[in-house]
């Protein structure tokens, strides 16, 4: 199967600042496709863009191989979109949300009865059809937009952070459903900061950070690429410097990545065979090593190792905020 | 045209689904009628320009444009609900027109005024309003609805323009309860324009709302020189035609607002 989504040197600009900073990847046909990285990286925008609801600054978007500037209307009867924030109209009950969706595309009546009926039995909300979209739950609400996105029989379903402010149970649930979504030929494109959620969905995650994609494979590579031992050290932050110095003359390590907790190390052997000769070499300089840990990479020292960051670094307030709208806590 | 319905069908939805709002928003008309209407009636009936009717049924096409101002100013606040709800996200990654937007939401607000005008019509009626009907009463009601409708439209695309641009509600309302009060009282809605003071006659003739309640006054009250700004024959074509280019000249600019601004 060929690509199904086509993204080349895409930009886009707020007031001078770069969200999305010149990206290029590919999601093909049938994939459940990630883009991984802390509030603030661009996700979103990106998002946008490809959904039609920004135009970019530059590059190029095709979808199925129509060009997502020039012909918006042709790209909007191929996508479903979840959006990050919960959009649902509390006015409307359930099958009316589903069927306005359905007019919206100009579905004929029969046959949106008859797909309304199929969604809401995947997500098993058929007797919830007329209670009112404010009295579900909101692990509900979200499967029932996540369905709504359905609707037209896109070809690629987009999903803007999926199990955002969920509870482990439902969240585990949604998973669920987009893997059953996938396997029946819809290609997802997800945006996470969860590493598990990413890890466990994706067939590839492209790792963003402060609008470019660092890394882009599928979560074993990622993972190797680092590899088969990470050593994390910890080093008094005045001496981090002279440490990495020492470190490069030592022959054992394939990479030194500074990060703003302390040093990742990638061992050329062992790990284990490494530690005590580096801790050696360390001390005849007089560093003194404030721990050591020697670990197998997870998909989060991939992030750290790409980024320099930890994901939960990211703007904190604003996803408790997104956190409390998606959950009714604030106004709604 | 399915596009518009579906906008419209959701406005419709909503606005059976909020009775209280639908009825409370008749309450300061109805006010109008009892408070100001009856206790001016005795006071002002029987002067020259008032013959054949009371004062009382020449303030009800006043009041009826004063509802459906209300209800029209306030208009766009479908289109504000939906920007701050995020709902309009899902309808900007639809196939649609945002031309449809405009005016499936504008429809749902005339809906929403012709329930108003006909409650107001009968709480008019009970409290003792009676028209003459230079035409036939069947005309003169269709008439009446036409005229309300279009400057219901014309006002709910102005409310739309300040709409899409605003991100609260409270700015909305700081505007349009601004304005509510001078469109109506230069309008010849209370004073009868030939009555007003020079200024005061100037700005009623370039302020929609007064062809809407001129309009209403020659389809349902005897032409009386010192009452009615012109001969029916003459005010209700003017009427209409003032209203019709009012509304395309608003709906111009809503859609052009629209079509420049980012829905997120």
């Amino acid at each position: 199967m060929g690509a199904i989504i086509e993204v080349e040197n895409l930009v886009k600009k707020f007031n001078g600042l770069t969200a999305v900073d010149s990206i290029s990847f590919s999601v093909e046909e049938g994939e459940i496709f990630s883009l991984l990285g802390p509030n603030g990286a661009g996700k979103t925008t990106t998002i946008n863009i490809l959904t039609t609801l920004l135009k970019p600054d530059g590059g190029k978007a095709y979808i199925n191989g129509v060009d997502v500037v020039k012909d918006p209307n042709q790209i909007r009867h191929m996508i479903g979109v979840t959006f990050q924030e919960l959009v649902l109209d509390s006015n409307l009950t359930v099958w009316e949300t589903l069927d306005f969706h359905g007019r919206l595309y100009n579905i004929p009546k029969t046959e949106r009865h008859k797909r309304i009926k199929e969604l809401l039995s995947v997500i098993g909300l058929e007797d919830k059809a007329k209670k009112l979209t404010k009295t579900l739950s909101g692990g509900m609400k979200r499967k029932l937009e996540i369905v709504r996105g359905l609707m037209n029989n896109p070809r690629v379903l987009f999903l803007d952070e999926p199990s955002l402010g969920l509870d482990p149970q439902s969240r585990i649930t949604i998973w669920d459903e987009i893997r059953k979504i996938n396997r029946s030929g819809v290609t997802i494109f997800m945006t996470t900061h969860y590493m598990d959620e990413a890890d466990r969905l994706s067939n590839r995650i492209a790792i963003m950070n402060r609008g470019k994609i660092v890394a882009i494979d599928n979560s074993e590579n990622l993972k190797s690429q680092l590899g088969k031992d990470l050593i994390l050290l910890k080093v008094a932050p005045e001496i981090k410097a002279k440490t990495v110095e020492i470190l490069n003359t030592s022959g054992l390590l394939k990479e030194i990545k500074e990060t703003s907790t302390g040093l990742i190390l990638s061992s050329i052997g062992k790990g284990s065979a490494a530690i005590p000769k580096l801790i050696k070499k360390l001390d005849e300089q007089a560093i003194t090593v404030e721990s050591i840990e020697l670990k197998r990479p997870t998909l989060d020292d991939v992030f750290l190792f790409y980024t320099g960051r930890e994901i939960k670094e990211g703007n904190d307030w604003m996803r408790n905020l997104t956190i409390m709208r998606r959950t009714g806590r604030l106004i709604r | 045209m399915s596009n518009i319905t579906t906008i419209f069908w959701r406005e419709a939805v909503k606005i059976f689904r909020s009775k209280s709002q639908l009825f409370s928003s008749i309450i300061q008309p109805i006010l109008w009628l009892a408070l100001y209407g009856i206790s001016l009636n005795s006071f002002l009936t029987g002067m020259p320009v008032f013959t054949g009717f009371s004062y009382f049924s020449s303030l009800v096409p006043g009041v009826i444009a004063l509802t459906v101002l209300f209800t029209s100013l306030f208009g766009g606040i479908g289109i504000l609900f939906d920007k701050i709800f995020g709902l309009i996200k899902e309808i900007a990654v639809a196939p649609i027109a945002r031309t449809d937007i405009i005016i499936g939401k504008a429809l749902g607000s005339q809906l929403r005024s012709i329930i108003q005008v006909v409650l107001v019509l009968i709480g008019g009626f009970i409290l003792g309003a009676s028209f003459t009907y230079p035409y036939t009463p069947v005309l003169a009601y269709i008439g009446l609805l036409g005229l309300i409708f279009l400057m219901g439209l014309g006002f709910t695309f102005f409310s739309s323009m300040i709409a899409i641009k605003l991100t609260s509600f409270e700015g909305l309302n700081a505007i349009m309860s601004l304005l509510t009060m001078p469109l109506f009282f230069t309008s010849g809605a209370l004073v009868p324009i030939p009555a007003m003071p020079e200024p005061l006659q100037f700005i009623a003739y370039v302020n929609p709302v007064t062809y809407t309640v001129e309009g209403m006054k020659a389809l349902l009250l005897p032409y009386t020189p010192g009452f009615s700004m012109l001969t029916p024959d003459l005010m209700i074509p003017l009427s209409f035609i003032v209203l019709v280019g009012f509304t395309i000249v608003t709906l111009i600019g809503a859609v052009y607002l629209i079509n420049r601004t980012v829905l997120i």
